[in-house]
């Protein structure tokens, strides 16, 4: 049996809620003091997932296009997503939103863009 | 290319190097600097920028030589298009022992038919309007001047290379030892091996290393830290003249370990130099030997506050140490090796700047005696023409009037202009056209340079460095790192 200590970042009391896992069922929880931040620490033992936030280079400019996954992965994948990013050039016109990446890393999850860009004349 | 042999080879392309360089040019002797760095002045000590009038003790060859150099500059400037000013010396006493020290100072100066005179309290008050209370008296000699160390030395190295001497770069002498027979030399450098008939060693802060490879083991230098401190910009124009603060020991008049020093560009430096048998470094390469010392810093403070008492701790913005290497002998090292023919030491101390002219003629001279063949080349051209200013060019070359550097105003075309000149670097720019050197100290232009340096010379941004070595600005282009084939 593991007991695992999350200190909880949804508000600022930061709660250490201890959670004891048997193999990977969850068998307690402690120390919260609200629902949230209950889930939140089950879910950073059994599931634990971020939003990716980078960039891609974009075709006909020097300057790079922000991204992001569209909902948090599972931090085992960051590193594929970082690495799949590298492969893919964005082309012109692109709207914040915009798909950049459809299923990122085969984590289901898309990669889309955080801001508009045009493609203009590259400024030194 | 090494060349296989020439008459002169000059280890080293600093202030000495440089210096020997351009008179060599004269005659048609063949020459070869030879520069461990990456660019021309690299090694250099970096000094304040003082063209002194007076230094070093009565007597001694460094005092001749500086004294004898100091006139030289207000041709040599414009002969080599470098900026140079005579901003005067006020050296100010605040005591009754320190006003023996100035007055001693006045009565040398005269014995050397220098201009100088002494000030009384008002009239210093009226010079420097900045300066303390507390003055009781000061001498002021117009002659003092001041100019950009680095300025001048790449200056003459352009001349030098105008006229037919070539310099080569990171290139390192690994050895030195004289052929069977004695007549010539094989330099032994990390590029290869020339034969030289006779050697100058302008190693600076590696003279004796040099000497050592030629068996002669006949000094040692001696590292001297000296601390550097600059003030805001907002602060120019705080004194009018170098301000010196005379000696408490009449013996020293001559000597100064800290002032207050105008540069060329307009910003006020504070010195501090080491005091005597204050050997604070132990190693010439060290981190410690370039950096700077809190305690260094509290007595730079407290020795301009001393003379001007409105300086306050946050008007120094930036700070560097440096090597000065200081000969074992003692006095200025200039002279042919007894125990190596044909090998001519150069081991000096400060001022480099303010007697290099003379140290050359110098080296010439010995050279000369020692049946080196100088006859004067009929096409010797002495000017160099500087790099144009901001918007000069502007009609031919529309990219002197794009600022790139905002801080000291230095256009792309000057910038183009340096590196077709030998800029190689980012400090080889700023070096040449001060990019870099403004108040936020190529926060806002390094990239920029950083992409015109890639572009004019035709290389990957990855490969461009700050001074050479593996100072590379670009380590890694962080998609190429993880797979990206573009």
């Amino acid at each position: 049996m593991e007991k695992r200590t999350i200190r909880c970042i949804l508000c600022p009391l930061g709660c250490e809620v201890r959670v004891s896992v048997e193999g990977d069922k969850v068998v307690s929880v402690n120390g919260y003091e609200c629902p949230r931040g209950r889930e939140h620490a089950i879910r950073e033992v059994t599931d634990p997932r971020r939003i990716v936030t980078t960039t891609v280079q974009v075709e006909g400019s020097s300057l790079v296009l922000s991204v992001r996954t569209a909902q948090p992965v599972p931090k085992d994948s960051i590193f594929d997503v970082m690495k799949e990013t590298a492969s893919v050039r964005a082309s012109v016109h692109i709207k914040r939103g915009d798909v950049i990446i459809h299923n990122v890393a085969n984590t289901g999850v898309d990669l889309i863009a955080t801001r508009d860009f045009q493609t203009k004349i590259e400024r030194s | 290319m090494l060349p296989r042999e020439v008459d002169v080879a000059i280890i080293g392309g600093g202030m000495m190097g440089s210096a020997v360089a351009r008179e060599l040019s004269k005659y048609k002797v063949k020459v070869a600097v030879l520069e461990k760095e990456i660019e021309v002045s690299f090694g250099q000590a970096k000094g304040s920028g003082a063209v002194h009038s007076i230094y070093g003790p009565p007597g001694s060859l460094r005092c001749k030589l500086t004294v004898e150099s100091n006139p030289l500059f207000d041709n040599l400037a414009k002969k080599l298009g470098f900026g140079f000013k005579r901003v005067g010396e006020i050296i100010a006493a605040l005591t009754e022992e320190e006003e023996k020290s100035v007055d001693a100072y006045v009565k040398f100066a005269k014995s050397q038919k220098i201009p100088i005179r002494k000030l009384t309290k008002d009239e210093v008050r009226e010079m420097e309007p900045n300066i303390t209370d507390e003055v009781v008296a000061a001498s002021y000699c117009p002659m003092e001047g001041i100019a950009d160390g680095f300025a001048v030395n790449i200056a003459m190295a352009e001349n030098a290379m105008q006229n037919g001497v070539p310099f080569y770069f990171e290139t390192e002498v690994k050895g030195l030892s004289l052929l069977p027979g004695g007549e010539d030399y094989i330099v032994e450098t990390d590029r290869g091996n020339l034969k030289a008939r006779y050697v100058v060693n302008a190693a600076g802060i590696n003279a004796d290393d040099v000497a050592r490879m030629a068996g002669d083991d006949s000094f040692s230098v001696f590292p001297l830290r000296t601390q550097y401190f600059i003030l805001d910009r907002r602060l120019n124009g705080l004194v009018n003249h170098n301000v010196k603060r005379a000696r408490p020991d009449p013996k020293e008049f001559w000597r100064s370990y800290g002032w207050i020093q105008r540069e060329v560009h307009g910003s006020i430096l504070l010195i501090l130099g080491a005091e005597p048998g204050e050997r604070d470094i132990q190693e010439k390469d060290s981190e410690e030997a370039f950096s700077n010392t809190r305690e260094g810093f509290r007595r730079a403070l407290r020795q301009v506050q001393a003379l001007v008492p409105s300086i306050c701790p946050r008007d120094i913005v930036h700070m560097f140490g440096r090597v000065i290497a200081y000969p074992s002998t003692g006095d200025f090292l200039i002279k042919p090796s007894e125990k190596s023919p044909g090998l001519i030491n150069i081991c000096l101390q400060h001022p480099g700047l303010s007697s290099c002219p003379m140290v050359a003629k110098r080296v010439i001279g010995f050279l000369d005696e020692l049946g080196l063949s100088l006859e004067e080349k009929s096409n010797f051209n002495p000017y160099r023409k500087p790099i144009p200013s901001l918007g000069e060019l502007y009609d031919q070359d529309p990219r002197y009037a794009h600022v790139v550097c905002r801080c000291e105003h230095v256009s792309e075309g000057q910038i183009i202009e340096a590196i077709r000149r030998g800029a190689k670097t980012l400090d080889g720019v700023k070096f040449r056209v001060r990019a870099g050197m403004g108040r936020c100290h190529g926060g806002f232009c390094s990239p920029r340079v950083t992409k015109i340096l890639a572009r004019e010379l035709n290389i990957p941004v990855e490969q461009v460095t700050k001074r050479g070595k593996r100072s590379n600005i670009v380590k890694f282009r962080t998609k190429k790192l993880l797979g990206s084939k573009s």
